[in-house]
């Protein structure tokens, strides 16, 4: 009774950590869509005003035109609101084109995740300023698109920057989390 | 899982998106025709009003085709107190081709990507990312070409008295716009994986 009672103690064990493995999946999985629907409610709350007239202008159009302008001084881009304008092109940066999608996943993502809250901290802060920077450059290249090949325009708008941009945000959340186990383990 | 295993697997996922994204370019159009009759069907069951016609059609200034809805108002359509669009009229709407296929390449890279021990595995993701994948097109497209038929409504609306009450799907495909549709093929792409799991008892 005792050599049989073993193995099935073992089994019932080995089942109890897969359910909760699987339970804690779940867990997880709910956090990360719960943290992007509070995210995107909040995003809305904010007003139309303040993202086109600060936010947009500060954080977008003045930085991506400085560059645009250092890369290319014959541009002589202006930035006037939420517009990056230029003799070749007039291009609207509007709700949604500021990669906030992204930004969500990732940050939702990482959240998440099951980690340490210094590493999560250091992944946001990190992952804030990669999906910024890749925003930015997103822009520039658009202005570029929209003032040489405008036919270009919409493939690149729609289809390759989001997902490439969606990629590279997987790409990093991969890295982040491969660290972050790798700490736990390290703990463990 | 090693830095190693980890940039080939990023390598790889860059790789299976670019042959994706060339399968969409090159055979979207045939594939989204084969979406059509259940596309009208979901639009048909979202709003009765109208008889909806969908066509491919390729825009001059553009690469990639659009997707056209036409519709046929079956009945009146009251905008505020005072105007109405009346029946027998023709409405039309687009949307990107490319564009109402980006959850379908994010999911099956992910799916393609997605580390499995046995081929059996692999084939089981990817017949349960086609499935899911039509589902999340199909949970996406309808409000999102219905949605911009009801925001040119509102903006007409909005300029008389009693504006007519906004559908419960222009919220839904503002949602989707703002990112919403890669959250949809995540969950689709994490679904499979767990069926996969389910069906195979891992």
């Amino acid at each position: 009774m005792h050599r049989i009672s073993k193995p099935n103690q073992a089994i019932e064990s080995d089942s109890n950590l897969h359910s909760l493995s699987r339970f804690n999946e779940w867990l997880q999985f709910t956090v990360f869509v719960g943290c992007y629907a509070l995210l995107n409610y909040g995003y809305f709350k904010i007003p139309d005003d303040l993202f086109l007239k600060v936010i947009y202008f500060h954080g977008v159009v003045i930085v991506c035109a400085d560059l645009i302008n250092m890369l290319a001084p014959l541009e002589q881009v202006l930035a006037q609101q939420n517009h990056l304008l230029s003799a070749k092109a007039n291009l609207e940066i509007v709700r949604g084109c500021d990669g906030a999608g992204v930004l969500f996943l990732v940050v939702s993502a990482i959240v998440a995740f099951p980690s340490t809250w210094r590493r999560k901290l250091i992944g946001l802060l990190l992952g804030i300023g990669l999906i910024y920077l890749l925003n930015l450059l997103r822009i520039s290249i658009l202005y570029f698109v929209i003032a040489y090949r405008p036919d270009w325009f919409q493939l690149i708008h729609v289809y390759l920057a989001p997902t490439l941009m969606v990629l590279v945000g997987c790409c990093y959340f991969a890295w982040w989390a491969f660290g972050a186990t790798e700490n736990i383990h390290e703990l463990a | 899982m090693n830095l190693r295993e980890l940039i080939s697997l990023s390598l790889k996922g860059l790789l299976v998106w670019l042959v994706l994204s060339s399968l969409v370019w090159y055979f979207g159009e045939w594939l989204v025709k084969g979406l059509f009759p259940l596309l009208k069907d979901v639009i048909m069951a979202m709003n009765s009003e109208m008889s909806p016609s969908l066509y491919l059609v390729k825009p001059t200034a553009q690469l990639d085709y659009a997707l056209e809805l036409s519709v046929w108002l079956l009945r009146p359509v009251y905008l505020n107190a005072g105007q109405f669009i009346p029946p027998g009229t023709e409405l039309k709407t687009s949307a990107h081709l490319l564009h109402a296929l980006v959850p379908l390449v994010i999911e099956m890279t992910i799916l393609w990507v997605w580390p499995v021990q046995r081929r059996s595995q692999r084939c089981l993701l990817i017949a349960l990312g086609s499935l899911t994948a039509i589902m999340v097109i199909m949970a996406i497209l309808p409000a999102q070409m219905l949605g911009k038929l009801e925001i040119s409504f509102q903006d007409v609306a909005l300029t008389g008295k009693y504006p007519r009450p906004v559908p419960w799907f222009v919220d839904w495909m503002v949602f989707c716009e703002m990112g919403g549709r890669w959250l949809l093929a995540i969950a689709g792409a994490w679904l499979c994986i767990q069926l996969q799991h389910w069906v195979l008892r891992d």
